[in-house]
């Protein structure tokens, strides 16, 4: 029998309220042999990200004149989900979360300070459970902060659903599959800019409006998280630092 | 940047002189991280990073397949016939790069230089799949079995090298035993009615892959020049022309051995690392083992070892 | 704080799926009461500031029942003397695992604020939160069930209801039926009642502790001198049924099959049911006692074929659950008798009576276990038991009665009786009373329930309408006003606006000559049509519908109500609307002279009825006239009126009957229902004064045919714009042995009867003609009809585009577009072809698989409910004034004959005296039941064989407790003369 996703009593399937995000956590600086690492968890879906450059294109046909090129690479591990999925050489559906990944990054990234050269993204997912897309935007954009790109501002991004008459916030993978719309906005949340806006089923342009604007104070809600880890971490590493 | 003349030279002469350019000896290894329970879709997993050095994680899933299943591929359904066939389930395995390892170096390991990573992971996924199916490798095949010649479990076992840094495959079979010691697989009940056979699922995890604790663990030993080193950096892997993987297991019994690179080597080589290795070994999956059976509880846990 | 719950799942393919959840824990969840000032501030905390204590108990205490308790006796929860509950989200969520219907019941209750039921998420509560049992190896001895998990998880949310109100003087107290829960609480501190307990604690409790059955009843009690305890116990037991797991395991091995019951109507020991047989869709039957082994009508049960040899002949009997013989008149009938091998005799000298005739044998099964009980309340009356004297003895008015069993018989002939207990029998005798199933213990010959409430004195037309009604489920309060409220607030004085409404999607048609043709006295005008010559030579026609869904918007009150009611419904004397008559009758309802709005289908025809081009759209209409078909039939065959009107009439008729030339010839069968329709006199009684039979016009067909294909052109665009979710009506093809019978009968009379393909069916229907009988052949297609699967509503994602096709009307797929007033499948599909029009809209394909099954039980519901009301009516019309009449046969059994009377529309049994029967022969090669020429009593030899026409003689009996009390109707063969006794 099937459950709804939000009870009369105002709760979802996990115990959260339509306009509350997941537990997220962050880790920076995993790894040593890129620029910038980042990890970023929000409910059980994980995410890693390894960030290449400034560097000199390895193709040099791909380089531009005036700017650097964002390459990205997008990757979901086998386990990552209840059913095992044998690693695909091209999948269309991998290959649109690169591109918009990638186009939501040359936004953001200061790309004409280094023309000629080529910053690499590489995203793994290493599980799912919704809301992917916006997972790996929010890991990206610390793996760029981690790496000393330059940018604008951080890209914050958030999902919500529109089910019933009301929106939900950050869904996870069973409200992902219970066949709702489903937007997925990334911000630039100082300037509150929207840099990528996802919606891949219909939803009447009246439940539009709500289902940004709860999309705008997840995507808010997730700066302040991530900006506090930075200044954390960022404190971490300058007391650790000279000992290391 | 590939490795220069003189640089390989640096390294394999410093080799020669029993110095090597992170400061250990040659038979020294570094200390290894192991946290057990990492991923929770998997029903098993493990992730294993060396202090600089390579960094995997591992993740089993269990699927149980017929053999006269339509919706199976021919492929699987062969092996997974072969496998019943001999009285038992199998073990699928896989070692797949993040993104950014296959990206740098244009795909090829190290510097550049390297072997391409593609024919370093088949290579390490090849040895892992033959060894976890072998007799030798401890695992009680049979228990896989659901019932006889039709329907088995499939152990899939998929490594994700997230970080390259030397000595892949004894980094990758050691996550590897770790994350079959973590696996908890549903219970098959076997129903019979009047004589036709189906089975039924449990809905929770609770049983353990038996014989996990006994796969053994390896020691690859690279030549270089005319000593050998263990656990080399991707440098040093770069300047070995042959090496040699050893599996032993607790017994100091030697269960699988594979050889690659280019050069050839006469037996006498071949017999000091072998009895390097069942010396060595026992002591490794001594301390291993007591990591690994201490995260035997499914919640995450980190910790490190060194031999 | 977080958890992750893990559990596994067996996918499609066989293999396991890991599910991992998140689960949240907060602290900011409210206890609900109105006295707590602790508790985060919550909308919905309802439960009472102050209660009086329970005697016994020092504080007021909430109750706070568990899942049993709310599952087996939500009919004592619902009495209103019931307030101040607490329910655990544990509970719910068990409770909707078990019984969805339940779940809404007790969502209804807690909606009510006059109840104060308050809801309390207590797994997503930091400190009530019960982890589930570790995952533990299958080595350890005794792992927690999930059953043992939630009922620690609902003691700890008592545990914690008492501390966290013991500062406010107030308590909960746990009230579950089960003994060992109860000794848990109790030994952890935890206050705990079993039902009875506490319903006995209430003011004015008797009629509650009937509605309680026999649950939580002292076992030890002697039950032994309970006669009717004793009547209902079975010297042999049933057969055990089979645990789930082996029921799971049969069916996937194909050693067992699973299907809905059907019990015939005729005799209650005998059910069908579909199987797959040698790889064909078949019906199934299952007779006899022990191999129906306690499955009731509607249940979903598993089976297991039996071996070819033991099939039986397709030849029943009627029996009836009657304790005295005479009505049945069968020697082998196994009633009442304690010799339960008589079925299987019985079934042995079927079989081998047949074996002759293997064509005509039926497969048969035997029940194995019950997978789903289709329990529902049933309606029927109480016998006194034997030595019960009614007491007239004031005195002992308010003495409460000791607790007596006595039998309840349902109306429902498909039941069984069933053995109640209570308090009240002196006050329930002679009552029409509503009675719910408990239990059917393996060594109980009959089911056991308990009273729930009066509906009235037997014989009463406003009790015996409201037993109809409940019987089929029919929801029939007045609308609340939460559903009121969703009407337009102008009430009738509401208009179109034209500037404001809905531009530019909606097209004006006011201009068009629109009219309307339906039956006289209709309120409710679904369609309206109009027809004109186009300057190319081709003809536009257009069909209107009521745009109900401007009015109906989703998910408000009044669309949820209609979506539970599902369609309205029609009895001889009232009709039972699905949406408030404001909507039905005026607003929607396209009326004459003023302006509507309406979904229009508007086509380009040729004039041979091919459509060129089809266009949908919302519209506003102004209809011209509201015909009566007889209205229309005089514009139709009156070629020297010339207005606007009767042109467009007449232009529409003429495409009609090219539109159903193409539909015969493409395979469309004409079928034939004997209904008949009632005038009822003015006054208040609304007494059936007359019986008409429903005559078919041109006219009508003109509808007809306009609403088919208004119907098959939506279905097609909807199913194109939303393949997965799009709402269609399927007929699928019938089992190919239910024809066996008819073409065997219909080859007898030397007509060859092909059954493969609807087309091949209709051309040897057409084909039967008996010159001498013009009703032969109507007769033969009532028959045919029987024949059919059901049309069914089904989600075009859930079938196979293969499976959309409609038999009956030879269609490759179908919808119902038209009627939107009183069916919610066509607003469903207004609402689909609207968003396919504006490419707009969200469809979950779960969710319109999981309507379509409600719509189907409802509409089966409906028309079971017209049909009860026909029969109600028919004994009033009869009971005062026998007649006899001419009936044909339509099947022959053992001991009776089920014939149709075709000027009254009854079908019914003729049963067979006993005493004559004995000189009669059964003949197993013709099916016919014969008798020779008897000089000594001056009988003629006769026979009886399917077709004949005969003469039977029509009154009402009074039937008495052992048949309901319902009033009969009986008929008696009155030509052929029958041997005497």
């Amino acid at each position: 029998m099937r459950r709804e996703i939000v009870s009369p009593e105002g709760f979802r399937q996990d115990g959260r309220r339509p306009e509350e995000l997941r537990r997220s956590h962050f880790r920076t600086s995993l790894f040593q042999q890129v620029d910038g690492s980042a990890y970023v968890e929000q409910g059980n879906t994980q995410c890693l990200v390894t960030v290449s450059g400034p560097r000199e294109p390895q193709m040099r046909s791909k380089s531009l004149p005036d700017r650097a090129v964002v390459t990205v690479e997008y990757a979901v591990a086998p386990f990552s989900a209840g059913e095992r999925k044998g690693p695909l050489r091209t999948n269309r559906a991998h290959t649109e979360v690169a591109a918009s990944l990638q186009a939501t990054f040359e936004a953001a990234i200061m790309t004409t300070l280094f023309p000629r050269s080529e910053i690499m993204i590489c995203v793994q997912m290493v599980q799912l459970d919704g809301s992917a897309l916006a997972t790996a935007i929010n890991a990206v954009s610390l793996a760029i902060i981690d790496a000393g790109i330059p940018v604008t501002d951080y890209v914050t991004a958030c999902s919500a659903g529109y089910i019933g008459s009301d929106p939900v916030l950050d869904l996870n993978y069973l409200e992902e599959s219970a066949g709702m719309p489903q937007l997925t906005l990334a911000l630039l949340p100082r300037t509150r800019k929207i840099v990528t806006m996802a919606m891949e089923q219909k939803l009447h342009l009246d439940h539009l409006e709500p289902t940004a604007e709860m999309c705008e104070e997840g995507c808010l809600q997730m700066y302040q998280q991530m900006n506090a880890y930075i200044a954390s971490a960022s404190k971490l590493a300058t007391l650790i630092t000279p000992s290391a | 940047m590939p490795l220069s003349t003189a640089e390989r030279l640096f390294a394999a002469e410093g080799i020669a002189a029993s110095l090597r350019i992170d400061g250990r000896d040659p038979l020294d290894a570094r200390t290894v991280e192991l946290e057990t329970g990492v991923i929770l879709q998997a029903s098993g997993s493990c992730r294993a990073r060396v202090h600089r050095g390579s960094q995997v994680l591992v993740g089993a899933k269990v699927a149980i397949e017929t053999l006269d299943g339509a919706s199976l591929g021919a492929g699987t359904s062969t092996g997974l016939g072969a496998a019943l066939g001999q009285g038992g389930g199998r073990i699928v395995c896989q070692v797949v790069c993040d993104p950014s390892v296959a990206a740098t170096g244009g795909g090829r390991c190290g510097a550049g230089s390297g072997r391409p990573v593609d024919d370093l992971t088949g290579e390490c996924g090849q040895r892992l799949s033959e060894l976890l199916n072998s007799a030798a490798s401890g695992i009680d095949l049979a228990s896989l079995v659901v019932i006889p010649h039709r329907v088995g479990w499939t152990v899939y076992v998929d490594v994700l090298v997230l970080d390259l840094g030397g000595n892949l495959f004894d980094v990758v079979l050691l996550a590897t035993k770790g994350a079959l010691c973590n696996l908890r697989m549903p219970r098959a009940t076997v129903l019979s009615v009047d004589g036709k056979q189906d089975y039924d699922i449990s809905s929770h995890e609770t049983e353990r892959l038996r014989g996990a604790e006994a796969i053994p663990l390896a020691v690859t030993c690279y030549r270089v020049g005319r000593r050998f080193v263990i656990d080399p950096t991707l440098e040093e892997e770069d300047c070995s022309d042959l090496s040699l993987a050893i599996a032993v297991n607790a017994a100091g019994q030697v269960c699988y051995m594979s050889k690659s690179g280019n050069g050839a080597s006469h037996g006498s080589l071949i017999k000091t690392m072998m009895a390097f290795a069942t010396r060595r070994v026992p002591e490794l999956l001594r301390v291993a083992d007591h990591c690994i059976l201490q995260q035997g509880t499914r919640t995450r846990a980190i910790q490190g070892f060194k031999v | 704080m977080l958890h992750n719950h893990v559990f596994l799942r067996k996918t499609k393919k066989g293999s396991v799926a890991k599910i991992v959840k998140e689960h949240y824990l907060r602290t900011d969840i409210a206890c609900g009461s109105k006295a707590c000032t602790t508790c985060t501030p919550c909308k919905r905390a309802n439960l009472a500031e102050a209660l009086p204590p329970f005697p016994g108990s020092q504080v007021g205490e909430y109750i706070v029942p568990d899942t049993n308790v709310l599952f087996h006796h939500l009919d004592v929860i619902e009495h209103p003397s019931i307030s101040n509950l607490v329910i655990l989200q544990t509970v719910l969520e068990e409770l909707r695992h078990r019984s969805f219907q339940c779940f809404q019941r007790v969502r209804r209750l807690i909606d009510d604020p006059d109840r104060h039921f308050y809801v309390f998420s207590n797994d997503f509560h930091a400190e009530t939160y019960v982890p589930e049992p570790a995952a533990t190896a299958s080595t350890t001895a005794v792992a927690e069930s999930p059953n043992d998990r939630n009922d620690r998880a609902i003691r700890r949310a008592v545990q914690w209801y008492n501390a966290h109100l013991a500062a406010l003087h107030l308590g909960a107290v746990l009230v579950t039926n089960d003994v060992a829960n109860r000794q848990l609480a109790v030994n952890d501190g935890i206050p705990a009642l079993s039902l009875r307990d506490f319903v006995q604690k209430l003011p004015g409790s008797v009629p509650l502790l009937d509605m309680l059955g026999a649950a939580g009843d002292d076992p030890t009690a002697p039950s032994s001198k309970d006669a009717v305890a004793d009547a209902s116990r079975l010297a042999t037991v049933y057969p055990e049924h089979a645990a789930p797991a082996s029921i799971q395991a049969g069916i996937a091995t194909g050693v067992y099959q699973m299907g809905t019951l059907h019990i015939s109507p005729h005799n209650f020991q005998e059910a069908t049911l579909l199987a797959d047989v040698n790889k064909q869709r078949v019906e199934v039957l299952i007779s006899g006692r022990m191999d129906l082994n306690r499955a009731m009508d509607g249940d979903v049960v598993a089976f297991q074929l039996f071996p070819k040899e033991q099939w039986k002949s397709i030849v029943s009997k009627v029996q009836e659950q009657e304790d005295d013989d005479e009505a049945v008149g069968s020697d082998a009938d196994a009633v009442d008798d304690d010799d339960d091998d008589d079925d299987d005799d019985d079934a042995a000298a079927d079989a081998n009576a047949s074996a002759s005739s293997e064509s005509l044998l039926m497969p048969t099964a035997r029940v194995v276990g019950i997978v789903k009980r289709n329990w529902r309340p049933l309606c029927g009356t109480l016998e006194a038991p034997p030595g019960f004297k009614q007491h007239v003895d004031a005195a002992r008015e308010h003495v409460i009665d000791p607790i007596q069993s006595a039998f309840f018989w349902p109306i429902d002939k498909r039941m069984p009786k069933v053995r109640v207990r209570t308090r009240q029998l002196r006050h329930l005798l002679g009552q029409r009373i509503v009675v719910a199933l408990d239990a059917w213990p393996q060594n109980s010959r009959y089911p056991t329930g308990h009273f729930v409430r009066v509906l009235g004195a037997v014989g009463d037309r406003a009790a015996e309408s409201e037993a109809l009604l409940l019987e089929h489920d029919i929801a029939h309060a007045p609308f609340n006003a939460r559903v009121l409220a969703c009407l337009p607030h102008q009430g009738d004085r509401w208009t179109v606006d034209v500037d404001t409404i809905d531009k530019p999607d909606r097209v004006d048609l006011r201009h068009l000559a629109i009219c309307s043709i339906d039956p006289p006295g209709c309120t409710d005008i679904d369609d309206a049509l109009h027809a004109r010559p186009l300057p190319n030579g081709n003809i536009e026609a257009g069909v209107h519908i009521a745009d109900v869904s401007y009015f109906v918007k989703p998910d408000t009150p009044m669309d949820i109500e209609a979506s539970q009611r599902c369609t309205s419904v029609y009895l001889v004397d009232k009709r039972i609307d699905m949406l408030p008559t404001l909507l039905g009758t005026n607003l929607c309802s396209l009326r004459s002279n003023v302006d509507r709005l309406a979904f229009s289908c508007v086509w380009e025809m040729t004039p041979a009825g091919e459509v060129v081009s089809t266009r949908f759209h919302k519209s506003m209409i102004r209809s011209q006239a509201s015909f009566t078909y007889d209205e229309a039939q005089a514009r139709i065959n009156d070629t020297s009126m010339n207005d606007t009107l009767s042109t467009n009439v007449r232009l529409l008729n003429q495409l009609a009957k090219a539109l159903r030339k193409r539909r015969i010839a493409a395979g469309a069968v004409t079928l034939a229902s004997p209904e008949v329709k009632f005038r009822l006199d003015d006054k208040e009684q609304q007494d059936p004064v007359d019986v008409e039979m429903k005559e078919l016009m041109e006219s009508n067909q003109l509808v007809e045919e306009f609403m088919l294909l208004a119907n098959i052109h939506v279905a097609r665009k909807i199913q194109q714009a939303f393949p997965d979710a799009a709402m269609l009506r399927c007929h699928p093809a019938p089992p190919s042995n239910r024809f066996d019978a008819l073409i065997r009968a219909v080859g007898q009379r030397g007509f060859p009867m092909v059954v493969d393909t609807s087309k091949h069916l209709s051309d040897s229907l057409d084909a039967i003609q008996l010159p001498e009988d013009p009703y032969f052949n109507k007769l033969v297609r009532i028959m045919t009809t029987r024949c059919m699967q059901q049309a069914a509503y089904i989600c075009a994602g859930s079938v196979n585009p293969s499976g959309y096709w409609h038999y009956g009307l030879a269609t490759d797929i179908y919808t119902h577009f038209t009627s939107p007033i009183r069916r919610y499948a066509d607003l469903i599909v207004h609402r689909m072809l609207h968003a396919a029009i504006l490419r707009d809209g969200q469809l979950a394909r779960d969710r319109m698989k999981r309507l379509a099954d409600v719509l189907n039980v409802r509409h089966r519901n409906a028309q079971m409910a017209s049909r009860a009301s026909i029969v109600l009516f028919t004994n009033l019309f009869f009971r005062n004034k026998p007649a006899t009449e001419e009936a044909y046969i339509l099947r022959v059994l053992k001991n009776a004959v089920i014939v149709l009377i075709p000027k009254y529309g009854i079908e019914n049994a003729v049963v067979l005296p006993k005493a004559s029967l004995a000189k009669c022969d059964f003949d197993e090669k013709d099916i016919a039941i014969t008798w020779p020429a008897d000089a000594a009593s001056q009988t003629r030899a006769g026979k009886l064989a399917l077709f004949q026409k005969i003469k039977v003689h029509i009154e009402i009996v009074h039937q008495g407790p052992e048949a309901a009390q319902r009033l009969q109707l009986q008929l008696t063969l009155v030509d052929p003369p029958l041997p005497a006794a």
